[in-house]
């Protein structure tokens, strides 16, 4: 693999592991929110 | 008062997560021990995140309309709430797979965007998931903003078929289908075939997870507003 191809394949590993980290990350933040004053 | 030892999820919504995220490694690790293709030499990686969210977000779509059919009959707010969860992850993978779709076509048309069929019809499906949300902000009625809601997710489904068939309907560029429903053919090497169904499988164990989360939370928060009311 060169290395330019090797930038768009790392792009996009990053991001599909911040969508769903980030997004389980909010799912969390919002679960203790609205649980707060339960 | 509350008890603030309450879980943040269920049991079973945890469990689904962690599977998800192993199973996922699992399939990146077999997806970067699979041979480059003979083409795209290791560029091809990306096939198999992008398939796989492609497919999810299809699916979070149909079960986005399912719940719609299901809170017009029974009219019970719950399917609403997880009609407009499924809608919002499928955006959340029609997002990546756009992305993904982007890195790919640089390297191999030279542009990360051209308005061929497949991309103009994808570009169509997500702009449609946008303007449901913003159909859904903009209506305050509960009851008119859900049964709106369910008719939008119901109608954005036609765009699925269409999306899936614009590679076969107006040949361009892009690529036909890898699972190829039409010709009932797999267009990839075997040795391809197992990491990309094993992230697929990933892909679809988080989306579960993540429904049950997002649905939970937003009959929670549902609960809350009642209480305020």
């Amino acid at each position: 693999m060169t290395s330019h191809t090797e930038v768009f394949v790392t792009a996009v590993y990053a991001a599909t592991y911040a969508l769903l980290i980030g997004y389980t990350a909010y799912l969390f933040w919002r679960a203790r929110e609205v649980s707060r004053e339960d | 008062m509350g008890n603030s030892k309450r879980k943040l999820t269920d049991s079973l919504s945890s469990f689904l997560l962690l599977v998800g995220f192993l199973v996922f490694l699992i399939g990146q690790y077999l997806a970067f021990k699979a041979p480059p293709d003979v083409q795209q030499g290791y560029l091809v990686r990306i096939l198999y995140v992008h398939v796989g969210a492609a497919w999810t977000a299809y699916l979070a779509f149909i079960v986005a309309a399912v719940y719609a059919i299901l809170y017009l009959w029974k009219q019970n707010p719950s399917y609403d709430r997880l009609s407009a969860a499924s809608a919002e992850i499928g955006l959340l993978f029609m997002a990546l797979t756009l992305f993904g779709g982007m890195m790919w076509a640089r390297p191999t048309w030279g542009v990360y965007w051209t308005w061929e069929p497949k991309l103009t019809t994808s570009a169509i499906l997500t702009a449609f998931y946008v303007g449901y949300f913003l159909l859904r902000q903009a209506i305050e009625d509960p009851e008119f903003r859900a049964k709106a809601a369910a008719a939008a997710a119901i109608l954005g489904v036609v765009n699925i078929p269409i999306n899936y068939m614009s590679v076969y309907w107006w040949r361009s560029i892009h690529q036909t289908a890898t699972f190829d429903i039409v010709n009932r053919k797999l267009h990839m090497d075997p040795s391809m075939v197992l990491p990309m169904l094993i992230d697929l499988a990933a892909i679809n164990i988080l989306f579960v997870a993540f429904l049950r989360m997002k649905g939970a939370i937003a009959a929670r928060a549902a609960a809350r507003e009642e209480i305020y009311d």
